[in-house]
């Protein structure tokens, strides 16, 4: 891959993530928080810091942004408290994605952690982290582990593709654009064992 | 004409076609990262935007592999600098699903034309291949190899392909030996593995090199490469008229044979041809070792 000296691929995600971030401003000043551009440079920092610990990958703007949104109508949120916060909730996000074993789509786990931050953890980080590792981490490996042991469990494949649909029809990305007939190959992907 | 499937490397002048600007290269690689961050969002289905650092580079090595472009090299070709990438991968990946349709055809083949010689590891090899359909993510992991190959070839596939194209040649090559084996009867093939290894049904062994070395070695004294059996007395026989040639004549000599070979079993194929020649260089060696020992059983089985 080519690499010119003068700019670089992270670059280019740190100015997206910094543009999604300054877009929030006019969603998160009805709930009387702002972030300054150093707010903002700092969230951004934070992110690929996050990113780098948590040993993830992460295009576009991230997921900072849908923090930021999702947190700022939180009563234990103040304009003082907002960006460590948020620094600390987006570190939480990318553990639990691991840990989690990417079972739980963002949009989820956002809410969730929302719902848990705000009860029963009342603005307590540590409090919300526990929450999150030791009660959604279980039940998400347990799931993990039934579904492999149950000879009886629904094909997979098709629960799979039924949720990916109301999945795509809905996600902000809306990739199933992208996902058209020249996606699809002719043959089916089944075994020629089964001939 | 430029070639548009030259390699461009925006450092180095080239004469005939000038300096690739900078904001060139800037705006491939723009476009190349959305379209890798669209399909980390296909993989994921648009669940997250976040993946596994091993994931994510699981997905570069994908799309670049459908794109052509060999990521220990620092140049792209430079088509892709004026394509649109997405319309590009679109081709390649249609491409690509028709490249696993021919490794369909060439599986029944091989299934249909191997020879009944008893071997667990090209079986196992074999079956694990047929289910490479529906292993083969080829819009997320168009690069990935989702077999396990226990059968060694002859001539292994070179590590530098992946994907639906390791598959392909390797079915390639199997044909080749297949079709060499075929040539031979069951019988006689089966006595000179038992020579070369008595256990060779249980072992990751080759079936092709241990005959073709024999044919070869009956075609270097005159005998008819078709029969396989090679006594002491034909082992005395090839030690004769190879051990006073330098090695570049041993290896002239032994590739005649080769040549022999093929035209006594009527393969006429460049394939074929060349890859029973390529065995050559790889017996020399033995051969000399043979050669130095006064003992030739180990390279010429009974």
């Amino acid at each position: 891959m080519i690499v010119p000296s003068w700019q670089d691929p992270v670059h280019i995600q740190l100015a997206s993530a910094v543009r999604e971030l300054e877009s929030c401003n006019r969603e998160i000043q009805r709930y009387g928080l702002s972030l300054t551009t150093g707010d903002i440079h700092a969230l951004v920092a934070g992110r690929r810091e996050s990113l780098g610990s948590s040993d993830r990958v992460e295009f576009g703007g991230g997921v900072v942004k849908q923090i930021v949104l999702a947190f700022a109508a939180s009563p234990f949120v103040s304009q003082e408290n907002f960006v460590p916060t948020v620094l600390e909730l987006q570190e939480l996000f990318y553990d639990f994605k691991n840990e989690s074993l990417e079972q739980i789509p963002d949009d989820d786990l956002i809410t969730k952690m929302r719902s848990l931050f705000d009860e029963p953890s009342e603005g307590d980080l540590a409090y919300l982290a526990e929450a999150l590792f030791d009660g959604l981490a279980r039940h998400v490996r347990e799931q993990a582990v039934g579904s492999i042991a149950d000879d009886d469990a629904a094909d997979p494949d098709a629960d799979r593709a039924a949720a990916n649909a109301l999945t795509l029809a809905h996600h902000r990305f809306d990739v199933s654009s992208w996902v058209d007939d020249t996606y699809a190959p002719g043959w089916e992907g089944s075994s020629w064992l089964d001939e | 004409m430029a070639d548009e499937n030259a390699l461009v490397r925006p450092d180095v002048p080239n004469a005939d076609r000038g300096l690739v600007a900078p904001e060139d290269i800037a705006a491939f690689q723009e476009r190349f990262m959305r379209l890798l961050e669209r399909h980390t969002a296909i993989y994921t289905m648009g669940d997250a935007t976040s993946v596994p650092t091993h994931v994510a580079a699981d997905l570069l090595r994908s799309v670049a592999f459908v794109l052509g472009i060999d990521l220990e090299r620092p140049e792209v070709p430079e088509r892709l600098l004026t394509v649109d990438l997405e319309d590009e991968f679109r081709r390649n990946l249609a491409e690509i699903g028709r490249k696993v349709e021919s490794s369909g055809e060439l599986w029944r083949e091989v299934v249909s034309t191997l020879p009944p010689i008893p071997s667990i590891a090209l079986r196992d090899t074999i079956a694990a291949i047929g289910d490479f359909p529906r292993l083969y993510d080829l819009r997320s992991m168009a690069h990935d190899i989702p077999v396990v190959f226990d059968y060694p070839l002859c001539h292994p596939v070179p590590d530098t392909l992946f994907g639906v194209d390791y598959i392909n040649e390797y079915l390639r090559r199997l044909l080749v030996e297949g079709d060499f084996l075929r040539h031979f009867e069951v019988e006689e093939c089966v006595r000179v593995l038992e020579c070369s290894g008595p256990d060779f049904e249980d072992l990751l062994v080759n079936l092709y090199e241990p005959v073709a070395t024999n044919a070869i070695g009956r075609a270097l004294t005159g005998e008819d490469p078709r029969r396989l059996r090679i006594t002491d007395e034909g082992r005395a026989e090839i030690a004769l008229r190879l051990g006073p040639l330098t090695a570049v004549q041993r290896e002239r000599a032994m590739s005649e044979a080769a040549s022999v070979t093929c035209d006594a079993m009527g393969i006429d194929e460049d394939g074929g041809r060349e890859y029973l020649r390529s065995l050559v260089p790889e017996l020399l060696p033995r051969i000399e070792v043979g050669l130095a020992h006064g003992d030739l059983r180990g390279v010429f089985v009974g």
